[in-house]
């Protein structure tokens, strides 16, 4: 009997660990196809119609639109083909749905509109930097407002991803600082706030809701928000109509259908390892990013690179630590797993 | 005119409110009536959604044994769950003032 009871317990954990580390598969896979993403967008943002200089801020915003509007309509179909249709309304109809449509707009508009804006006006060498902050931010507030356990050595990897994401992406300043500079500053801070924000209302909502439906709210709300809102303010309207006939236009639905994958995967991952964890594995997007541009563009693997990579690698590992401690994710005052005949 | 249903897994939750230990296939069997044919309500979807809801703490395993050789859990909200759930719901009473809100006890009287 007894036998069969440490057997049983035996089991249990197994079960646990597989659950913790199919979980931190999807982070990393999440981060894998957001930095082969990454280098599809940028083949795309180079392309008519978005190279035009003079649609500065109307072109990323339309990209940014088609791509994640195309991103929800995949979703879609991924969750009509795994019978999950009916779920989408019923989960809109409640406390976390909502929960879910703030956190669209805290990382869709906010996140994504600051971080494109930032760049134009501040330039990447101060906005990567501030927006490589973005997994700390979000595990600050997972640990306040959802109670995940995070241990002073996941802060310390939390940092070192946070110095990786930055030293990959740096490049020199150049030029003057200009009259809205500090604008842009602020604005990166704005999406930075953003992400991390989102992350943790939607792990939140994910608590009760399944997280591919979460996702697809998500989508909805920050696709209707960049159609009706953001585009008609930017004029990105006009952009978007040549976009969809134009070669660009191919290049960011191919782009879509990628992050479709990585969204997908990065919702699942929060929800199944927790904010911090999910967004430091998450994070190696910088480095496959660099991969796939050496890979398809040939880009130069610089020391920079090197180093970069090397402290995203160990932040990561510093914060996944021992994944068989990962089992309960949040602090809570009921009794965990107790093992019976 | 017909309610809203709600979501798989807060009607796993609510299932479980009972504070009966139930497995996912106990479970699943129930959701049949209100979710027929639904395959997110399948054992294998429900018990997926049970090891995420013991992750972040809404319930907690009441016991795990060996049948033959197939492993059957069974699980039960947790004062956490309990409270979530209720906030999850428009208009919804709060946690804990509820006729059904019984002990988690485990099978057979060992919890």
């Amino acid at each position: 009997m007894s036998g069969n009871t440490s057997f049983a317990a035996a089991l249990v954990a197994r079960r646990d660990l597989a659950f913790a580390l199919r979980g931190l598969a999807m982070a990393l896979g999440s981060g894998l196809l957001w930095g082969l993403n990454g280098v599809v967008l940028d083949k795309g943002l180079s392309q008519t119609p978005f190279a035009d200089p003079a649609l500065w801020l109307a072109a990323p915003l339309a990209a940014s639109a088609l791509h994640d509007v195309l991103a929800g309509l995949w979703n879609l179909l991924f969750n009509a083909a795994t019978g999950r249709m009916r779920e989408i309304g019923r989960s809109l109809a409640t406390r976390p749905g909502l929960l879910v449509g703030l956190g669209a707009l805290f990382g869709g508009p906010l996140g994504m509109g600051g971080y494109i804006v930032g760049l134009r006006l501040a330039g990447p060498a101060y906005v990567l930097p501030i927006t490589s902050l973005y997994p700390a931010v979000a595990s600050a507030l997972a640990a306040v407002l959802l109670g995940e356990r995070i241990v002073p050595r996941a802060w310390l990897g939390l940092a070192l991803c946070a110095c990786g994401v930055a030293v990959m992406g740096w490049s020199p300043p150049q030029g003057a600082e200009g009259s809205q500079f500090y604008l842009g500053l602020g604005m990166a801070a704005l999406a930075t706030v953003g992400w991390g924000a989102e992350g943790v209302l939607s792990t939140s909502a994910m608590d009760l809701l399944d997280p591919p439906v979460a996702l697809n709210i998500r989508q909805f709300v920050s696709g209707a928000f960049y159609l009706l809102v953001v585009l008609p303010l930017v004029g990105g309207w006009p952009v978007l109509a040549r976009a969809v006939v134009s070669p660009g236009g191919a290049v960011i639905v191919a782009a879509s259908v990628i992050g479709a994958g990585s969204y997908l995967l990065w919702y699942r991952a929060m929800n199944r390892t927790g904010v911090s964890r999910a967004m430091a594995v998450n994070v190696t997007y910088a480095l496959w990013g660099v991969v796939f541009s050496a890979l398809f563009t040939g880009a130069a693997l610089t020391a920079g690179v090197w180093l970069g990579a090397a402290a995203i690698v160990g932040g990561m590992m510093l914060v996944v630590g021992d994944p068989r401690r990962m089992a309960d994710l949040r602090a809570t005052d009921d009794s965990p797993v107790r093992a019976a005949p | 005119m017909t309610a809203v249903k709600a979501p798989l897994r807060m009607a796993v939750m609510a299932v479980l409110e009972t504070g009966e230990p139930l497995t996912a296939a106990d479970i699943s069997g129930r959701l049949a009536l209100n979710y027929p044919g639904e395959r997110q309500s399948a054992p294998e979807a429900v018990e997926d959604h049970l090891q995420a809801l013991r992750a972040v703490g809404l319930v907690r395993r009441a016991a795990a044994y060996l049948a033959g050789e197939r492993l059957i859990e069974s699980y039960c909200i947790t004062g956490r769950g309990r409270a979530r759930l209720a906030w999850s719901r428009w208009g919804a009473p709060a946690a804990g003032s509820g006729p059904m809100d019984k002990p988690c006890n485990a099978p057979g009287g060992e919890s």
